[in-house]
């Protein structure tokens, strides 16, 4: 302890440091997991039977266990049974990029539903109107059903977003270095449990508002745009 | 242009159509009618591949649809389709759903598609609609943009499926009146409807259909004043 640390000043920025890693995970996890998302949910509404297969699988494994023990797995348990990722990625930064990739199939796993459940939400007569001007199954998702389908996953998506960062503070209990670790560390060092998660808290929340304003803003916008 | 030999089609255990047989000539303007569940949509549906059927042969403007190596987006170019609920796409302008099909499917410019798109707004009536979104039309008026829309392909026949069933009756009118123009140029069609006025007016041949199967086929004259088979009398009595 010491008065060196029980300032506030002095460890503040420790926090904001901590909240700079939440922001860089939750922007990577995001970015993936909607790439992922995307990808999935048209591989589940394949006529393909394996891309069903396998995707329907995906999705079942990540939202079915617990995200702590999937991010647990990959950072340690992968790394132990398949040295080798520490040799591509070192030692070092292996437990980062696992630590994201964890998070970013986590959340693709969600966002593959709410991507699934837009494309299924889009009137069938879309899609047979799009297919009776000739175009094929590809544009008739790129230029009618996906457009719509977008529309009415924002708010579902706003959402999912806001989960991932808070999803990214179980980070801490694998030891990577982000707003909810710092806290801990200032805390064991300080003892001052009360100011410092506290403060954690309202770094969180602060974030979190920002997105869903900024969110709910491009959404206005968009219906105007398009109505 | 379109020539079907005993066409079926099962879904599941259910057949809807139970062996069709007919030959749609060019220019030629062919009313179906029927009670509901007779298979009307579904034979319509059958022509432009949305329905895959379970056997017999179709085929539309040279064109095997029933080959399994045709290319069915290919064949679709050639046909228009109009629905009864229009079906426009809601996030594009008038404009844009007009040329999206030039655009996208034949590869043309945007001005070229622009300038197609104005002129058949003009056409069925619609100058100064470019800019609209399709939620903000009519009925009358979005079932206009969907006739432009299938007109833009430049398809050599073009399928009706109730285009005015979903109508307020004040706008009934005036997509007949596209539809009877759309005939006088010389447009191949096939029209499901219950538009009786528009059936004798315009229709070189009306078909009857009951229960999956042609019942009876004549012109407008023959199958409206003189019907031959009780099902066809017992059906117009009960809608004239
Ligand atoms: N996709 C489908 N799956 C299962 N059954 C269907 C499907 N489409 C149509 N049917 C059935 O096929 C039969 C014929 O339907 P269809 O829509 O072709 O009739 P219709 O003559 O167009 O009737 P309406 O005048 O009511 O439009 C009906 O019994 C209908 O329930
Ligand atoms: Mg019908």
């Amino acid at each position: 302890m010491g008065g060196q640390t029980s300032d506030f000043s002095s460890w503040f920025p420790q926090l904001l440091q901590g909240l700079g890693h939440t922001v860089e995970y939750s922007i990577l996890a995001i970015v993936f997991a909607t790439i992922i998302g995307l990808i999935v949910a048209l591989m589940r509404l394949s006529r393909f039977w394996l891309w069903r297969a396998i995707s329907t699988v995906y999705v079942e494994i990540f939202r079915g266990t617990p995200l702590l023990v999937q991010l647990t797995f990959i950072v340690f348990g992968l790394s132990q049974a398949m040295p080798v990722l520490n040799d591509i990625f070192g030692a070092k930064s292996y437990p980062l990029i696992g630590a994201a990739a964890g998070l970013a199939l986590n959340e693709g796993a969600y966002i593959t539903e709410i991507v699934r459940a837009g494309i299924l939400g889009v009137d069938r007569g879309q899609r047979e109107a799009a297919e009776s001007i000739g175009m094929t199954r590809y544009q008739t998702m790129r230029y009618i059903i996906l457009p719509q389908a977008f529309k009415r996953m924002i708010p579902p998506l706003v959402n999912q977003f806001a989960q991932t960062i808070k999803d990214t503070s179980l980070l801490a209990p694998i030891g990577i270095v982000e707003l909810m670790y710092q806290g801990q560390i200032v805390v064991s060092n300080n003892f001052q449990s009360f100011a410092v998660y506290g403060t954690v808290a309202i770094l969180y929340f602060v974030v979190i508002f920002i997105v869903t304003r900024i969110a709910g803003y491009l959404e206005r916008r968009l219906q105007i745009d398009q109505r | 242009m379109i020539s079907v030999e005993n066409l079926r089609k099962s879904f599941g255990h259910h057949e809807v159509l139970k062996g069709i047989s007919n030959e749609i000539r060019e220019q030629e303007v062919v009313v179906v009618i029927g009670p509901s569940g007779s298979g009307k949509s579904t034979f319509l549906r059958c022509l432009n591949g949305l329905e895959t059927a379970s056997s017999g042969k179709i085929v539309v403007a040279g064109m095997e649809l029933t080959n399994p190596k045709t290319d069915i987006t290919k064949l679709r170019q050639h046909v228009g389709m109009v629905f009864q609920r229009f079906n426009l796409f809601h996030h594009l302008t008038v404009l844009d759903n007009i040329t999206i099909g030039p655009r996208k499917v034949l590869k043309r410019s945007r001005e070229e598609s622009e300038a197609l798109a104005r002129e058949l707004l003009a056409k069925v009536g619609l100058q100064g609609k470019e800019s609209s979104f399709p939620d903000q039309l009519s009925g009358g008026q979005q079932q206009r943009v969907a006739i432009a829309r299938a007109l833009a392909m430049k398809p050599d026949v073009m399928l009706f499926d109730e285009p005015t069933s979903a109508l307020d009756p004040e706008m009934v009118g005036e997509v007949l009146q596209v539809m009877k123009d759309l005939a006088r140029d010389g447009m191949t069609m096939v029209v499901v409807t219950h538009e009786m006025g528009f059936a004798r007016e315009v229709g070189d041949r009306v078909i009857f259909m009951d229960d999956g199967v042609i019942v009876e086929e004549g012109t407008p004259d023959q199958i409206f004043n003189n019907p031959q088979e009780a099902r066809t009398q017992s059906f117009l009595s009960k809608i004239l």
